[in-house]
């Protein structure tokens, strides 16, 4: 930074820079907070009856009526001193207007600050150029010419560590489509949201290992069947001996159903492929009887003779 | 240093990124989850059908099993009745009808493959072959 007449006393982290006038073009790229000189605002002090400065600072706009261009969009800032309320208006535009002409990028503003908030430090008159001095009087900091302090004490240089006092987002948030609080408020929420996730999905991933700790023990007790090839290959050889050989006690069930009265084996057999049975029957009625309830069986049926009957099938 | 303009932005939108990298985390973990528990659940349906099965078809105690069935037919009625490496043959003869249908009733009961049966009546008496395997 170059310039003599720019203060710059080193706060917290950021430099604190006063906005004044008659100051010089500013080198800076680093983030800086400023301090606007009463040249840039409007002040007023208010004694009211509220509490909070939510409250004051819906006063604001009627505080100044008839004071304010009308023209001018102003904003405000309020904060208590004492028992009084200070009331601040300044137009942003203009701010920034100067600000861009003395060479400080608004995204480099990080705070911004009104003189009206440090009038301690302005007790000794403090000099912003040749015919100008910002001072203190009657508890309001204003821009006095040097001619009326005549031969008194002045401060040419101000550079002294100060704490910031809450002052308002300023230059970054200038054209955001958040507000620097709203960002951080939505900011939080989903980041609130994105742990929540993070750790419902760290549950599950623990169920997943547990489960397939679970699989593996049920696996290492059946070595033979770790392997989803050979399950498959097991289950299909055992299905399918299953599958035939119900079939075929099925089938002598079936056989031994037709062996009602008077019915007798003459002879059978079974294999893995078919089988076929005779049965000799009392009379004709019977055999009838038997060779329909083959039919409905799905066997096939043949005549033997008189009275026997062949009955037949594949597996 | 446009970051700084857009810094507002910019705080949202990296919250609104881990959000939802944080969503995608948890959606993957879950589908695998789930994946995983229909496999898991599967695989144990499975693997229980096998074991039942295997121990069905595959037991150990059918031999002495058959043993005893052959213990249980009077030895006029046996004409031969191996039992050799997982294999049974028997030839049995003169059964009656009652004797015939306990045995096939006990053959289907013995969790064997059956793979021939063959049964053929003279005078009201019954010959039968039969060979399994296990």
């Amino acid at each position: 930074m170059k310039g003599q007449r720019d203060l710059n006393f080193t706060e917290t982290s950021k430099p604190l820079v006063l906005v004044h006038k008659s100051m010089e073009r500013v080198y800076n790229k680093s983030s800086i907070n400023i301090m606007l000189s009463p040249q840039f605002y409007t002040m007023k002090r208010e004694t009211l009856p509220i509490k909070h400065q939510y409250q004051a600072k819906k006063l604001a706009s009627s505080v100044f009526e008839s004071l304010l261009k009308d023209d001018v969009e102003y904003q405000y800032f309020v904060y208590k001193d004492r028992d009084d309320w200070i009331f601040i208006a300044y137009d942003q535009i203009e701010v920034s207007t100067f600000l861009d002409k003395v060479g400080i990028p608004l995204e480099n503003i990080s705070k911004l600050l009104f003189a009206q908030q440090y009038l301690d430090k302005f007790n000794i008159p403090l000099v912003l150029s040749d015919k100008e001095l910002l001072a203190s009087i009657d508890n309001t900091a204003v821009v006095i010419p040097s001619s009326i302090i005549g031969d008194k004490m002045t401060n040419r240089k101000f550079n002294e560590k100060i704490q910031n006092r809450d002052g308002i987002s300023f230059g970054f948030s200038n054209n955001s489509i958040f507000e620097y609080k709203e960002a951080i408020i939505i900011s939080s929420v989903l980041t609130i949201f994105a742990f929540i996730f993070i750790i419902e999905g760290i549950k599950y991933k623990n169920t997943l290992t547990q489960m397939e700790d679970e699989i593996a023990l049920v696996l290492s007790k059946y070595p033979s069947l770790q392997s989803k090839y050979s399950r498959d290959n097991i289950a299909k050889k055992y299905k399918k001996i299953d599958i035939k050989e119900r079939k075929k006690r099925d089938i002598l069930k079936g056989l031994s159903s037709l062996l009602i009265r008077g019915v007798t084996l003459s002879s059978l057999s079974i294999n893995s492929k078919n089988f076929y049975t005779t049965l000799k029957t009392p009379n004709e009625e019977t055999l009838i009887r038997i060779k329909k309830i083959a039919i409905k069986k799905g066997y096939k049926t043949s005549r033997k003779g008189e009275d026997i009957i062949k009955i037949e099938g594949k597996l | 240093m446009i970051w700084k303009r857009y810094r507002n932005e910019l705080m949202v939108l990296f919250a609104t990124i881990f959000l939802l990298i944080g969503y995608t985390y948890k959606h993957i973990q879950t589908s695998k989850l789930y994946s995983v528990k229909s496999e898991v659940s599967k695989s144990i349906d499975e693997i229980g059908e096998i074991i039942a099965l295997k121990k069905q078809w595959d037991g150990k105690k059918i031999k002495s099993k058959i043993e005893r069935l052959k213990k249980d037919i009077p030895s006029d009625n046996i004409k031969s009745f191996n039992i050799k490496s997982r294999k049974m043959d028997a030839i049995l003869y003169d059964l009656t009808d009652k004797e015939m249908n306990r045995l096939i009733i006990k053959i289907e009961n013995l969790a064997v493959e059956i793979v021939t049966i063959k049964i053929s009546s003279k005078d009201n008496k019954y010959k039968m072959e039969v060979k399994c395997k296990w």
